[in-house]
């Protein structure tokens, strides 16, 4: 395979710019590892539950792995063999990490409206999540309460939101090729626990307009709802 | 709501000296609003009550130089649109007071009005609204040259969505009508250079002696003769020019209804999110308040913090963005034909000076 000097100078770009910003901040790990290459995602989303992680069974799975590292460590203790690693997050910890989870995969409709500049997923009862590229790879926006870094890394669009109080939300969303079907996986991470709870939600697409009506929900129209051939 | 008003130079005449201070203070006012200096507070409940004795003309034009936060094109072009929401206010402001002559608001300063106030938005978050205002006679005087500063405070915030910032738009009135009303009047006389520099920049020989310009002042030297062909055909075009402008101004009106509301709650969810900021960072000094606090609370609140204004906002730009796409696109009817105008209003505006220059130029041939 071989990649034009373009392309090779674009991927070194992105990779720089990745590596200068994981300098400045070390709570953003998340690197761009691949040259974009959008797909479309446009259309209308509904959550499908029996795909769909159950935050239940995720709380439990992390707080095995919590378990699992506090034996390693006391194990390595034993030895004699200290561990400098960041402390263990306790069960209230896990239980707010859950609780903000929760809260921040809420919403079980999407729509994506996406052009060459720009994508949006609206989700039902939050805010929309906004991206434009101009095809370097990562967008950076500066907000009153936080920073968003989004962009393509590879067929897979991201968002990772560093919040105040030490608040990291990551958002990946891909679609399938062979089944139709849109995989929202969300991580969810606290600055006392760097233990991220990550969620895979599955959605399907729908049609909005086959019931006949449909309503929309804004803030100074209310909900509005019309009939649409 | 408290307005602020820096008043950053006396009533002068335009100088190199003066441009480059005006820019450099431009560039101070934007980054430290809030600099004591020469800032005078003019007071809360301002109300309008200036006298203006000579019926002139108002062209109010309007640019923002809001930093653009997120950096995204969707918040430039809610940026370009709040700017003429602004221009809009200051307009209904000026309309308040009946001795007014017709008052537009044009997408570039005009020297067609006597008078024009030149608009530029600094800051606006819905808590603090900074507005530089500099008015000049169609002569080039600059009568004045303001940054006009106004807070908001949580009770300007009512049920019935009156601006948060009123006293900010009745102070600038104020101000204009009293520097209006301190000077001869002289409307005629400027109604007649604004004819005369109209022609200069449309059609440049038209009448070229009849203007004298000396160091950026602009006087009558003779009068054309009220039948004189070129005139009339001058009057024509500027007629057609603020057909043009009238048209804009519709639809600007259109828009303005239909983002006020999503505004005002963008302003409200603004300002409450830049409060309860500050409220925090008080609160982070005392450690006692942060022991009572949960973590989950901590976080819970500063998600639901940034998902409100995200969905405020959110709202906001698109709606900015659906009407923009509609008003791309503008129809004049005029010299008997419909001239179909696109993009946006500045190239629509310079499309419509061509097309009247073009007009011009088919007549004078005649």
């Amino acid at each position: 395979m071989t990649v034009s000097t373009h392309k090779l100078w674009r991927l070194l770009g992105i990779s720089w710019l990745a590596l200068s910003l994981g300098c400045v901040q070390e709570r953003h790990t998340e690197a761009v590892t691949r040259l974009a290459t959008p797909v479309d995602m446009t259309g209308h989303w509904e959550i499908d539950f029996a795909r769909s992680d159950n935050l239940q069974d995720q709380l439990s799975a992390i707080a095995r792995r919590v378990q699992r590292e506090a034996v390693r460590r006391a194990r390595l203790a034993e030895e004699g063999r200290g561990y400098a690693g960041s402390p263990l997050p306790g069960q209230s910890d896990l239980v707010t990490l859950a609780r903000l989870a929760e809260i921040i995969t809420e919403p079980i409709l999407l729509e994506v409206i996406q052009n060459d500049a720009r994508i949006r997923v609206k989700r039902e009862n939050s805010f929309a999540l906004v991206c434009e590229y101009d095809g370097s790879g990562l967008s950076i926006t500066v907000d009153t309460l936080g920073i968003q870094r989004c962009g393509w890394d590879g067929d897979q669009l991201f968002f990772v939101l560093e919040l105040e109080e030490g608040l990291d939300v990551t958002h990946r969303l891909s679609r399938s090729d062979k089944t139709d079907m849109l995989l929202l996986v969300t991580s969810v991470e606290t600055a006392s626990t760097r233990f991220p709870l990550v969620v895979s939600q599955y959605f399907t697409s729908y049609d909005p307009d086959a019931l006949g009506y449909r309503c929309e929900r804004t803030l100074t129209r209310g909900k509005v709802c019309s009939t649409r051939q | 709501m408290m307005a602020i008003l820096g008043n950053k130079w006396p009533v002068s005449r335009p100088h190199f000296l003066v441009l480059s201070l005006t820019v450099l203070l431009s560039h101070m006012a934007l980054a430290v609003p809030t600099s004591d200096g020469d800032i005078r507070v003019v007071g809360q409940s301002v109300r309008s009550v200036g006298n203006t004795p000579a019926r002139l003309d108002v062209g109010i034009s309007v640019n923002t130089k809001v930093r653009n936060k997120s950096g995204t094109d969707m918040e430039a072009a809610f940026r370009e649109t709040e700017a003429l929401l602004i221009g809009q206010r200051l307009r209904g402001e000026l309309e308040r007071n009946d001795d007014w002559g017709v008052i537009r608001l044009f997408p570039e300063p005009s020297v067609i009005p006597q008078l024009t106030v030149k608009l530029s938005v600094l800051v606006s978050d819905g808590r603090e609204l900074v507005v530089e205002a500099v008015v000049r006679a169609v002569s080039g005087e600059t009568m004045l040259s303001s940054v006009y500063r106004d807070i908001s405070v949580n009770d300007d915030y009512t049920s019935d969505k009156t601006d948060p910032f009123a006293d900010l738009y009745a102070s600038m009135v104020n101000d204009i009508a009293d520097l209006v009303s301190s000077t001869v009047n002289r409307e005629a006389y400027l109604r007649t250079l604004s004819l005369l520099r109209y022609a200069s920049e449309l059609v440049p020989d038209a009448f070229p002696d009849y203007l004298g310009q000396e160091a950026g002042l602009y006087s009558v030297r003779r009068e054309p003769s009220r039948e004189d062909p070129m005139l009339i055909r001058l009057h024509r075009l500027q007629d057609y020019e603020l057909l043009f402008v009238d048209t804009i101004d519709e639809q600007l009106a259109n828009i303005s209804r239909e983002v006020s509301d999503a505004y005002y709650l963008w302003m409200k969810a603004s300002k409450e999110q830049l409060d309860w900021l500050d409220l925090r960072r008080e609160r982070g000094v005392n450690a006692e308040t942060l022991r009572n606090e949960s973590t989950f609370t901590r976080l819970q609140a500063v998600y639901a913090a940034h998902r409100s204004l995200k969905i405020h906002e959110q709202e906001l730009f698109e709606l900015v963005l659906e009407l923009e796409n509609e008003t791309r696109a503008t129809a004049v009817y005029a010299n008997e034909q419909v001239f179909k105008l696109s993009g946006t209003l500045d190239q629509q505006y310079q499309e419509w000076r061509a097309t009247l220059r073009r007009i011009n130029d088919l007549e004078s041939t005649l």
